[in-house]
Formats: structure tokens, sequence, C-alpha cells
């Protein structure tokens, strides 16, 4: 696994707002517990859970309760602010499948994701990590 | 830049400076300053073609590892010109920020502040935008000093404001150039303890004349809880040239906020990640605000009407919220009278709505 696997990088991001926004780590645990959800991006999966230990990647065989599908391009362009969540799933960028509850519950712990990244010190570089690998890969500038 | 053409009376640029240097200078210690320090220096350039918002703060970092809690400094740079709004935040932590207490002199990365011989030096060059910023602010009015202004559950907030300022130099937006001299600017700092988040919102703005030759300038804020239903101070201050004419208070104001909102189609928001947890496009800022004010020495009416806006976002601190500086640019007039002289200003305002979501 290289280190700027999206695995990787998912991993690293959860430890950081683990240590660095732990409310934030804790709003995600209790928005969806024990749920697992699979994100696929450009051919790459990760898949992540939250357990009682808290919320961490896990093997992509374990079932999920939601399935994500998306691209580097769009992943950027919602960090850019150039879209938002709701208008890359409407054009089709994001596509997000469960249950209603489920996917309630996944957008809810997303958001408190979110909120950690916008706090932890550790995201820009991990977000700049991301770039480059998009970049490397001939995604989006 | 303007010469220095004053007489029969009116302060040297020396003794501008010296009253600037007496209570705008930095109060944030390097390596500490405490458990919810905040400060900023803050300046707007108002020219025909361009408007320019540049943000210097450091503040008590409550994310640093090891609760050391050491000073964050950021620089915020937002400009609209014919290509519409631009900016970003940028961040910087350790070796990477310099502030010398006591005077004026403000390193982050690669840009800086510094107020030197009566002038304040402004060189900016963004991270990761195409925007360079190297201007020189010359303060024309006497500062004024707001200290105390009352919080709800913290210590009191200070201001100390200098509302107009002659900027020459040149800003680079993605390759284009544009060369300033003469255009007019504002500038305040304000230093305090409080948590991003805190029990606060504020209404703020300034008017400077679309005429350079007109004399007046005016400043005006109003501070309430987050809901706004309580309101903590209410202030107008109005300079003639360099001297500072007309101060109102609390009781001798009011403001009248129309009921419909500001209409701006896709705000623009810094920084972008932020977008994520506050990706609303409808804005509480109200298309309109008049502040009336009257005293023994005057009265003044001060009508500003919104046209676009822009977002600074910064994540709360006491709660996973967001609070929103809307930057609004704004139409205004000015009419009033003060000490038997007519007031008149058209000219354009900025205004900042502070609001917690």
């Amino acid at each position: 696994m290289s280190s700027d696997s999206l695995v990787a990088l998912v991993a690293r991001s959860l430890r950081a707002l683990r240590e660095e926004v732990p409310v934030a780590h804790r709003a995600l645990c209790a928005a969806a517990p024990g749920r697992c959800v699979r994100i696929e991006m450009d051919g790459e999966v990760v898949a992540v859970a939250v357990d009682p230990a808290g919320v961490d990647v896990v093997p992509p065989s374990r079932p999920a309760d939601v399935h994500v599908h998306t691209s580097r391009r769009a992943t950027l362009a919602l960090a850019d602010g150039a879209t938002t969540l709701l208008g890359a799933a409407e054009a089709g960028a994001v596509e997000i499948v469960g249950t209603p509850d489920d996917v309630v519950a996944f957008h809810d712990a997303l958001h408190c994701y979110f909120h950690g990244a916008v706090r932890a010190p550790s995201f820009p570089a991990l977000l700049a990590a991301f770039r480059r690998r998009a970049w490397s890969e001939g995604g989006p500038p | 830049m303007r010469e220095d053409r004053r007489s029969g009376g009116a302060p040297a640029d020396a003794e501008i400076a010296a009253a600037i240097d007496a209570v705008d200078h930095v109060r944030g210690a390097i390596g500490g300053a405490g458990r919810d320090f905040k400060e900023w220096q803050h300046f707007a350039v108002l020219a025909p073609a361009l408007d320019l918002l540049v943000n210097f703060s450091l503040c008590d970092d409550p994310y640093a590892p090891d609760g050391a809690r050491p000073v964050v400094g950021r620089v915020v740079c937002v400009v609209r010109d014919e290509g519409g709004w631009d900016g970003d935040v940028d961040q910087y932590r350790g070796d990477a920020v310099y502030a010398a207490r006591g005077c004026t002199h403000v390193v982050l990365g690669a840009s800086s502040l510094v107020f030197r011989d009566g002038v304040f030096a402004i060189d900016v060059t963004m991270a990761a935008r195409p925007i360079r910023v190297r201007l020189r602010l010359r303060p024309v009015t006497m500062p004024a000093y707001q200290p105390s202004v009352p919080m709800l559950a913290a210590p009191p907030l200070h201001w100390a404001v200098v509302p107009r300022l002659e900027v020459a130099g040149e800003i680079e937006v993605a390759g284009r150039r544009h060369v300033l001299d003469g255009a007019l600017a504002y500038h305040d700092h304000n230093w305090g303890r409080f948590p991003w988040g805190h029990d606060v919102a504020w209404d703020w703005g300034f008017v400077l004349p679309a005429d350079p030759a007109s004399p007046w300038t005016t400043t005006f804020v109003r501070l309430t809880n987050r809901d706004r239903t309580v309101a903590l101070a209410h202030g107008a201050l109005v300079w003639r040239g360099h001297e500072l004419r007309g101060v109102f208070r609390e009781r001798e104001l009011a403001a009248d906020a129309s009921l419909g909102h500001a209409r701006v189609p896709r705000p623009f928001k810094v920084p972008r990640p932020m977008a994520l947890v506050a990706p609303e496009t409808a804005v509480d800022v109200p298309a309109g605000l008049v502040t009336r004010a009257e005293n023994d020495a005057g009265w003044i009416e001060c009508a500003c009407d919104v046209d676009d806006l822009a977002q600074v976002l910064i994540p709360s601190e006491v709660d996973l919220g967001v609070t929103i500086f809307n930057e609004a640019t704004a139409a205004a007039r000015v009419r009033g009278r003060l000490g038997g002289e007519h007031v008149a200003i058209d000219g354009r305002a900025v205004l900042e709505f502070i609001r917690v979501v």
C-alpha cells in the first residue's frame, strides 16, 4: 500500500481526526454507530466502519450499509468549493446508495468528518497529498 | 500618493503616525498569547475597478498538538475585479509566524504588514492563488480608539480605527495588474479574548466617498448576541478631514435593516474547503441597512444598499458550527449636519455581517 493510496490517506485522516479534533470524531461515531461505508474512487476501494472503538478503515470485504462511487476529480471539486455535495450528487459525480436511514446517517457522519477536516492542522497536508496523486494520474489541476 | 499639503492647524503626518502608533500595535505574544486570544488588522481598499480586503490575524490555536496553544497566523485576502472574486485564507504556524509586540510588524510566511514612518506597507503573496499585493497606505485621519466594547461571557473587545488612508501600489490577480495611486482605503484593528462561535454577532461598516476631494468619512458598528436579540454596543464615528467630528453612542443610534435579503446567486467563500460545512447559497444579510444617529452635536443618516458579497468562513471553537463573515459591498449615501456643517457622502461602503450557523 503506497503512502498516498486512498486507503492510506483515509486511514491517516481518521487518525488525525481522532487525535486533533476529538469532538468531531465523537460526533461522527455518534452519527453512524455500527455502520460501514464502502467508497470506490477511480478504481480504488476503501471501507470505513464505526465500531465501539471508533471509526477506522476496515477490510473492503466487510458488508457495507452505504456504497459511494465517485472520482478524485469530483472530490477535489468539493474540497475546492466548486460544487456542493448536493450538486455533485445531482450531477452524478457522486453516487450514494443505501437505505434512507443509512444514507442519512452517512451524510451526518460525513458532515462531522468535514468539520474535523477544516479544523485539524494535519488535513491541509493530506489534501495536498490527495491532490498530487490526482495530478500524477492526469486528473484535474 | 498625496503630498503633505496640510497647514493651519492640521496635524503633520508625524502627529498622525504617533497617534496611530500609540493605539494600533500588536498585542499578541508569539509562543502563547493565552487562551482564546484574538487579534486582527484589517484593511479594505475601494478603488474604481477593484475591491480588496486584506486581514492579518494572530490567534490562539485551539487545535495545536500537546495543548501548547501557540499562535496561529492567518492572511485573508479577498479581491474583486473584472474577473470576479478571488482570494483565500493562508494559515501559518511555528517559525512561519513572526510578530513584534508594541509595534506593527507581522510576517506570516511570504506576506508581511509593517507600519513605519507613518505608512502601512502591505506585502501579500498568496500561497495557492495567483494574487500578489504590494501597497503603501498613508493614513490621512487621526485614529479613534474604542476600548472595552462589551461582550457576553467574555472580556471586552478593543477597537482602533483609521478610517481613511490613501493607497499607492500594485495588485496582481491572475495576471491582471492594477496600479493604484490615490485610491481610498479603511483600516482597523481589533483584539480581545473569546472563542469563535461565542455568543456574539455584529453589523459593522464604513463609507468612503467616491470623490476623494470629499472630506467626510464614517464608520459604524452594532454588536449583539448571536440571535441579535440583545444589543451590546452601538456606535458611529464621523470624520471631517483628519479630525473626528462626530461620536454617536448607544441610544443615540437606531439601525433599520430591510426585510428583504441581499440576493447573491452564489456567494464566493473562502477558505474553499469551508464550503463543505457551510454550502448554503442563501445569505442572512439584509439588502439594505440604514443607520440614523442624533445627539447634541448633530445628526447623520447613512443608507447602504448591498450589491455583492463574499464570505470568510471560520470554524466555531465552541461546537461544530461555523462563524460567517459576510463581507458585503454597497452603494452608500450619507447625509447629516455636524457642528453647523452639512455632511454629505456619496460613495461606497463595505459592510460586515457576522452570523453563526
